[in-house]
């Protein structure tokens, strides 16, 4: 639930994009926080298969092992290790600000399927799922791709995607919701994203691709974290520890664009910026710039800088004495204002026409003091 | 010098050879064709997917015709002239091959997209394909019975 | 803000870019054009760990374009 993840919506269409070669490819990533924090170790498989010149499907699976803590308050019940509890009218004393530790698998999986038609327009169906202990996630989307012009230097792409999730809540965790606290059951809440894009394209020169696109994405039901609390009424004696909350609406809207330019046949440059704004007061700026270095037949190195920052929700206070009656309140520092940086590299070896192996080197820094190291190892076959 | 001079004026040229269209003596001399066999010509590149598809089947449809009739010739349009070599190499074509790599002749014939299919008889071009097809070779055949 | 967007986006697709025959798609059909990385499922672990630790999404899945080479 930490690393949720209902499939991120744009991602399973940002999947689709065609490939016109045939492989299976299997994936090993190993992520750690410092100090104790999360841990994730997940494979991944995914296949292409071209069927006929008009026809490519896309299968996608992963299964992500989640441990670790992470950190938000609780009270203190002096049972030494950190857990998860809440209470009202709490001697202040023993409010706490620690890492709560947890463990979760996610399975999830998409399945995408691209239709070239007679005039070479595209059209893309996805189905996704996603699941975990306590999160499911199901998503369909589509979206069409049309060709400006017989030169196909142009091109105009619209999407859109219906995620609908479930989200079980304990009801032993008093606060939060309306069920029977006592009985250890859980409560089913729902929520669902409407996500919306349209992408125009345009081959600028011979080595060279740019893009904008506007999206639009609108949330509703629970999108409150159950997993963490906030502290309310805190007078210096006694004070409340109760679930967070959040608006159970979120319209999102934004715009991005890429350029992509082929410096020499060897030597490829990327770079994106996103802007993005939504009715929880919350902005960002994105930027990526990516290289893309084919040494020689063999050896592809690929290097990559991505820089992010973000202004908080008008609801988020990380303070524990903050937040008294406020309706909406949440102590989650990924609500926060913050910027974040990632480094990226990674080294594909081809060993022959149709097996190549890769490795990969992240490191991801946060300004809420969280660091990530991530490295992935995997080999594909071309058939 | 001369093919310099003949991609320039070809280059600067807004025409497209369209069907009933009559090759120009220079383009037929160029492709080394003549009166006598209907051609079948492909557009292609190494770096174009669809047509790596289609090469083997164009390859095996050229098995089945009359070669004093009938010929197949390939265009390679790549401008990586090793990259089109190789390519030509690894998908084993089994018929005459142009690496048109200064886009002499694919500027002179504009198609639109790539691969594209031209059949030409006595100079005249007799139908166009644009894009790949999943069965290219059935299709050549049948329209190679038709035109005969 | 705006302007910069602007400025950015009246470059990119001005209309005096020259038209680019189909013949021409040499370099833009290169995998390396298509994707910001050779490792495809690593930009999916990517997106994935961003969306759960930032409170931004959307944008990213351009699907569009391609360099009309096939």
């Amino acid at each position: 639930m930490q690393l949720r993840l209902s499939l991120a919506t744009a991602t399973l269409l940002a999947s689709m994009a065609l490939q016109a070669q045939d492989y299976v490819s299997l994936q090993y990533l190993q992520y750690d926080e410092g100090s104790g924090r999360t841990s994730v170790s997940a494979p991944a498989l995914t296949i292409n298969k071209d069927f006929g010149a008009d026809y490519t499907l896309n299968a996608y699976i992963v299964v992500d092992a989640v441990s670790g803590a992470s950190p938000a308050y609780s009270v203190d019940t002096g049972s030494g290790a950190s857990a998860f509890s809440r209470g009202i009218g709490v001697a202040a004393a023993t409010v706490q600000y620690s890492n709560i530790s947890y463990t979760d698998t996610r399975t999830a999986g998409d399945l995408a399927l691209t239709k070239r038609l007679d005039n070479r327009d595209e059209l893309n169906i996805g189905i996704a799922r996603s699941q975990e202990r306590d999160f499911y996630s199901s998503e369909l989307s589509t979206e069409y791709m049309h060709w400006l012009g017989d030169n196909k230097n142009k091109s105009l792409s619209f999407g859109v995607s219906y995620q609908a999730n479930e989200i079980l809540v304990e009801c032993t965790v008093a606060g939060t919701s309306s069920c029977d606290t006592g009985s250890g059951a859980s409560e089913k809440m729902t929520a669902s994203v409407i996500n919306t894009q349209l992408t125009y394209a345009q081959n600028i020169s011979q080595n060279a691709t740019a893009s904008i696109s506007l999206f639009g994405i609108m949330e509703s039901g629970y999108l409150t974290n159950p997993y963490k609390n906030v502290v309310r009424n805190n007078n210096g004696v006694t004070a409340d520890v109760v679930g967070e909350n959040r608006p159970d609406s979120r319209k999102a809207y934004g715009v991005s664009l890429k350029y992509a330019n082929a410096l020499r046949s060897s030597l490829t440059f990327h770079t994106l910026y996103r802007y993005y704004t939504d009715d929880w007061n919350i902005n960002s700026h994105t930027l990526d710039l990516s290289l893309i270095y084919e040494l020689n037949k063999k050896w592809t190195l690929d290097f990559g800088i991505r820089g992010y920052m973000q202004g908080e929700a008008d609801f988020y206070n990380g303070s524990s004495t903050y937040f008294t009656s406020q309706i909406y309140a949440s102590s989650d520092d990924r609500l926060s204002n913050f910027t974040s940086s990632t480094i990226k590299t990674n080294v594909e070896y081809t060993m022959s026409k149709d097996w190549s192996v890769n490795f990969s080197a992240n490191y991801y820094e946060q300004s809420t003091d969280l660091q990530a190291l991530y490295f992935m190892t995997g080999i594909r076959y071309n058939f | 010098m001369k093919k310099i001079l003949l991609g320039i004026f070809l280059s600067l040229n807004l025409f497209a050879y369209e069907v009933g269209d009559t090759l120009k003596n220079t383009m037929a001399q160029h492709l080394n064709i003549d009166n006598s066999k209907l051609y079948v010509i492909d557009f292609y590149a190494s770096w174009c997917g669809s047509c790596k598809k289609e090469l083997p089947l164009i390859s095996q449809a050229n098995i089945q015709i009359d070669t004093n009739k009938v010929e197949f010739l390939g265009i390679n349009v790549d401008k990586d002239i090793q990259a089109s070599m190789e390519f030509n190499k690894e998908t084993e074509i089994n018929f005459r091959v142009i690496n048109d790599s200064n886009s002499i002749i694919v500027s002179q014939f504009n198609p639109i997209g790539i691969p594209t299919l031209y059949y030409v008889k006595n100079k005249k071009i007799m139908k166009i394909i644009t894009g790949a097809l999943d069965n290219i070779d059935k299709q050549i055949l049948n329209d190679i019975k038709e035109m005969e | 803000m705006k302007f910069t967007i602007t400025i950015i986006v009246l470059i990119l697709f001005s209309g005096c870019t020259k038209e680019i025959k189909p013949w021409e798609k040499g370099m833009l059909a290169k995998d390396s054009m298509k994707s910001s990385s050779k490792n495809t499922i690593g930009k999916k672990f990517e997106e994935h760990m961003f969306f759960s630790k930032e409170a931004s999404k959307g944008g990213s899945g351009i699907s569009g374009g391609g360099c009309g080479c096939n």
